[in-house]
Order: structure tokens, then C-alpha cells, then sequence
């Protein structure tokens, strides 16, 4: 019997692999788009996580360190040729540095809930109209990158299949990253500061440098999540990489999804990916109609799902044994 | 001998002294009773000895080092850990990783910490609601795991904040005997608690607070009897039977 359901799971561990592999050479590039999208989301949900939703730390500017990876490697492949994928590694690490400047000023000065989330939004805001007025940045045009056609080792390629590999390795990277958070004694600690600062202090845990820690590796991997971007685009300008819209974008799926849990993000990007697809392709005729009824769907979401979709599911999940 | 010492303690609040020039000493093994009325700085003491307040004069020191200016997590590494009033389980996590996460603070591996927190929730008598999420459990088992947790930490001294207090007599024996063991564990206690009963039984010695002050220090039965503390504490008619 035992056996029996690991062999069973085993199948269908392997079946949902082998689906995953071959799905995108099958589809149409409109839904291998579809599918870049909803794991790009997902990625940035899930980096997003570790710090807003683990550590409690609300996070209202993430596009500061999305627009700091777009940046960094774009500028360092456009005007020195340095390919992005090193540029990527470059933007993560400035990403960190800049995870450093916000989290040392942010939590040493105490900065909790909404005041931190507004200090965050400023970081952001301050990144934007920076990069909207330097030459460097390109001002409001933004940069174009170049085309090299299919060129995998300066991070292109003319089939979305390509894209959709290198998010899908990303996505399963932070996925279990994230996993071994959620099972050890990071996990504990981000959510023990979540749940009660004072009472964590009490038992031993550094505060101050487990927030720091939790915004350096969201930092790192959120600006990861820029340069596939904008390799993925080709394009970037100061309202796409550090607008608010953007850091809204980043957190709204681990909301809906469920926050502090590791498959939230995912379950978060997998209904609104496609649920905007589907609201703009029925009434994208009417300017904005979609947005109003996928607004709408998102309020009720926060509304009636309080603690996300994967929280819903569990709890119906344990009802049923009980 | 590993001591705890207050010497000279003093904490204003804007023109509220809390803590007024205290000094006084915890012996190791002896569970030290902390008494006073409402508002009599009490609770502003733990919070200055576990690092929560800085205290505006005065030292604390553990041994020969001075605890002054250090953050709580550290004073807790040193080997205080403390309680709170309200107590405040994170209560999202299950009851045992509540429990784990004070064990990470000397434990490295996963395994070793999962072994240790279950033999703190046996000791407590929550290995049975170890899966539970922390908010689904009482009064009484809030603050069970409030023991567990600072247990957890393996300190050598432990400050409890009322521990006992909206507890049912029977739950209130209970907890006695839990502190009892704790005291045969090892650890030197220092404990607040407003119902003489349970302080006069407990403790080995009581150190009486009043407007931030001590105004009586000593073996419980001569506290009782002393005419400082009937007065300011008791009430002016108050027999001790």
C-alpha cells in the first residue's frame, strides 16, 4: 500500500515533468507567451515572498530592484557589450547592495507595516525619476537592446521556447530556495519576526539581521527577474521597470496566491495570468472593461480569501479530514 | 557563582519614575519572588534586565559583565530568557515549530531541534497539540508554550512575567508544580506574580516593589508580616492568616 502511492506519486512527479518539457513545443507562441508570463509572475511573487511574505516585511517598492537588474545589465550590454547573463549576476548583486542601503536605514531606525511599505514605495519612486532625468538611463525613451537574433549566450533568441526555459529554471531555482526556507530555521525565524518582533527578540533571534538577510536575498532575486525582462522585451523605460504599477504587479499575485507560503505565488500567477488574458480577449473592445471586472475579481479575492487561495484550499482540505 | 545583580536601577517614563534606584541581587537556584501593586515597575524591571528598556542609570550584571546596552536576542544568548504578561505565541506557526524556533538558538541542525522541542512539549504537556496552529490554543496552553519556548532558549536564568494569572486553581497548581521542576532543572527564577498565595509558596525570597522602589526584601513569611508591605500593598487591614 505504501509502495503502491510512492510509486504513484513517483508517475505523477514524472508525467508533470515530461508535461512541463514538452508542453511549450506544442502550443502556439500566444500561449508559450502566456505560460513566460505567468511563470515570470510567479518568480517575482515568490522572490517577492521571502521578504513580504515571510518576514512580514510589506514591501510596496520591489520595482526598485527589478528595475535595478533591468538597468544594470542592460546598460553594461549596451555600452560595453558584457553579455547579460553576466550582467544578470551583476544586477543581483547591485540589487542586494541596494537591499542593504533600504534594510540597514529601514529596520535600523525600527520602521514596521505601513511605514516601512512607504519607505520602500520612496526607494522606488526615487529610482524612477533618477533614471527618467540621467542620459545614461536614456531619459524617458528608455533603451532599446539591440538585436542579435538568435543568439543564446548575449541572452536572445527569436523563439519564445528559449524564454520560456530559462524562466522555468529561474522559477524552479527561487521555488526551492524558497522550499528550504519554509522547512529550516530561516523559515522559522522570518516568521517568528512576522508574528510577534518583541517575542522573537526574547528567544535569541537578531531581528535586525534576519529582515536584512530576508531583504538581500529578495533584493538578489527580484533583480534577477529584471534582466529576463528585459531580454525577454528587448525594451525598458523608467515607468515599466521602476513604476509603481510595477512593485503592484509584483506583489499582487503572492496576495491572491497566499503570502508566506511556498506554492502561493505560483497559484497567485496561475489564476490572474490567465484570468487577464481572458477578461481582455472577451471585452478588451471596450477600453478598460477588463480591467474594471479583473479589478473586481481581486477585490473579492482579498475579500473572501483572506489568507490567499492556498490558504483557502487548505482549509477546505483540512475540513474534509476532520 | 553566576549571579544576576541590580545595582542602582533607575527608569523615568517623561515625569513617571518607573524603577527607582533598585538594587538588589538573584542567587543561582533560588526562585525570587516579585511582588507590588499595580503599576509599581514590576514589569518595567524585566523589560530593563531583558533588554527591552535601557535604563536611564544604573547596571545589571550577569556574573562580572554588564547586560547594560546590549539587544534582547544577545541578553538572551547570555542565558536570560523571560516570558510575557500577554503571553505571544507567533500564531501561524504549529506549536511545536514555535518551540523549535527558540531551540535554533543554540541548536544547528534541523533534527537536533525537532528532538529537543519535543521533549520541552512533553514536559509542558503540548506534544499532543504539536501540529495545532498556536492560535487555536487556550489560555492555559498560551502560556504553557510561552514556558516551552523560553525553555527553549536554555537559559540559566528565567524572568516570568504572571504566568499564573487568568489561570483556574487547578490550571495555577499545575503551573506551580511545572516551576518547581524548573527550578530542580537548573534554572534560577525570578518570578511576578499578584496572588500571595501562589508567590508565598513558591518563592524563597520576595523583593516588595512599590512606586518603582523596594520596599521590602526577605524570606516570604517576614515580607508578609512586614508593616511597609501590608500597608502599601495589602491594605491597610490586611491579615496574613
Amino acid at each position: 500500500m505504501f509502495k503502491k502511492s510512492i510509486a504513484n506519486s513517483l508517475f505523477l512527479w514524472f508525467g508533470l515533468i515530461l508535461i512541463v518539457i514538452l508542453l511549450p513545443f506544442f502550443l502556439p507562441p500566444y500561449f508559450i507567451h502566456v505560460l513566460v508570463m505567468i511563470l515570470f509572475y510567479a518568480y517575482l511573487g515568490t522572490s517577492w515572498n521571502i521578504l513580504g511574505g515571510y518576514a512580514g516585511q510589506f514591501s510596496f517598492g520591489h520595482a526598485a530592484f527589478f528595475g535595478i537588474g533591468a538597468y544594470a545589465s542592460t546598460l553594461a550590454f549596451v555600452n560595453w557589450g558584457i553579455s547579460p547573463w553576466l550582467g544578470m549576476i551583476l544586477g543581483g548583486l547591485l540589487g542586494m547592495l541596494l537591499g542593504l542601503l533600504i534594510g540597514s536605514l529601514c529596520f535600523h531606525y525600527g520602521l514596521r507595516g505601513p511605514y516601512f511599505a512607504l519607505a520602500t514605495l520612496a526607494f522606488s519612486e526615487l529610482l524612477r525619476l533618477i533614471s527618467l532625468n540621467l542620459d545614461l538611463t536614456g531619459k524617458a525613451m528608455g533603451i532599446l537592446i539591440p538585436l542579435k537574433g538568435n543568439a543564446p549566450f548575449s541572452f536572445q533568441h527569436e523563439s519564445k521556447i528559449f524564454y520560456y526555459f530559462v524562466i522555468l529554471l529561474m522559477f524552479i531555482g527561487v521555488l526551492w530556495i524558497t522550499r528550504c526556507i519554509d522547512k529550516g530555521k530561516f523559515g522559522d525565524y522570518f516568521t517568528a519576526i512576522r508574528e510577534d518582533e518583541d517575542s522573537a527578540e526574547a528567544i535569541g533571534v537578531d531581528t535586525f539581521a534576519y529582515k536584512l538577510l530576508a531583504i538581500l536575498i529578495s533584493g538578489f532575486l527580484t533583480a534577477l527577474g529584471g534582466t529576463f525582462y528585459a531580454q525577454y522585451f528587448l525594451y525598458i523605460d523608467p515607468a515599466i521597470t521602476f513604476g509603481v504599477g510595477n512593485s503592484i504587479e509584483i506583489f499582487l499575485r503572492p496576495i491572491v496566491g497566499g503570502m508566506g507560503t511556498v506554492y502561493g505565488p505560483l497559484i497567485g500567477a496561475s489564476v490572474l495570468g490567465p484570468l487577464g488574458e481572458v477578461t481582455r480577449g472577451l471585452l478588451g473592445g471596450y477600453q478598460g472593461v477588463h480591467l474594471m471586472i479583473y479589478g473586481a475579481i481581486l477585490v473579492s479575492v482579498i475579500i473572501f480569501l483572506p489568507n490567499g487561495i492556498y490558504g483557502w484550499l487548505r482549509s477546505l482540505k483540512k475540513k474534509h479530514r476532520d | 557563582m553566576r549571579f544576576l545583580k541590580i545595582e542602582n536601577l533607575s527608569k523615568s517614563f517623561g515625569g513617571l519614575t518607573a524603577v527607582n534606584h533598585v538594587t538588589f541581587q538573584v542567587e543561582q537556584g533560588e526562585i525570587m519572588g516579585l511582588i507590588g501593586p499595580n503599576g509599581s515597575g514590576k514589569t518595567t524591571l524585566f523589560n530593563l534586565i531583558s533588554g527591552f528598556l535601557a535604563p536611564d542609570k544604573g547596571n545589571i550584571y550577569l556574573g562580572e559583565k554588564s547586560l547594560v546596552g546590549l539587544r534582547p536576542h544577545q541578553i538572551c544568548k547570555r542565558g536570560i530568557g523571560r516570558t510575557f504578561q500577554i503571553a505571544k505565541p507567533f500564531s501561524h506557526l504549529s506549536v511545536m515549530r514555535n518551540v523549535r524556533t527558540a531551540v535554533f538558538n543554540w541548536e544547528r541542525t534541523i533534527s537536533g531541534a525537532n528532538r529537543e522541542s519535543e521533549g520541552l512539549l512533553k514536559f509542558v504537556g503540548l506534544w499532543s497539540k504539536r501540529n495545532e496552529s498556536a492560535s487555536s490554543l487556550t489560555l492555559m496552553e498560551r502560556k504553557r508554550l510561552e514556558l516551552a519556548r523560553s525553555l527553549g532558549t536554555h537559559p540559566k536564568f528565567l524572568l516570568l512575567d504572571e504566568v499564573m494569572a487568568g489561570l483556574t486553581p487547578v490550571e495555577q497548581q499545575k503551573m506551580i508544580e511545572l516551576v518547581k521542576k524548573i527550578r530542580e532543572g537548573g534554572i534560577t527564577l525570578i518570578v511576578i506574580e499578584h496572588t500571595m498565595q501562589i508567590i508565598m509558596t513558591l518563592s524563597d525570597r520576595i523583593v516588595v516593589l512599590c512606586f518603582g522602589e523596594i520596599i521590602a526584601e526577605g524570606p516570604p513569611q517576614a515580607v508578609a508580616q512586614d508593616p511597609n508591605v501590608i500597608k502599601s500593598y495589602l491594605g491597610e487591614k490586611y491579615r496574613f492568616a
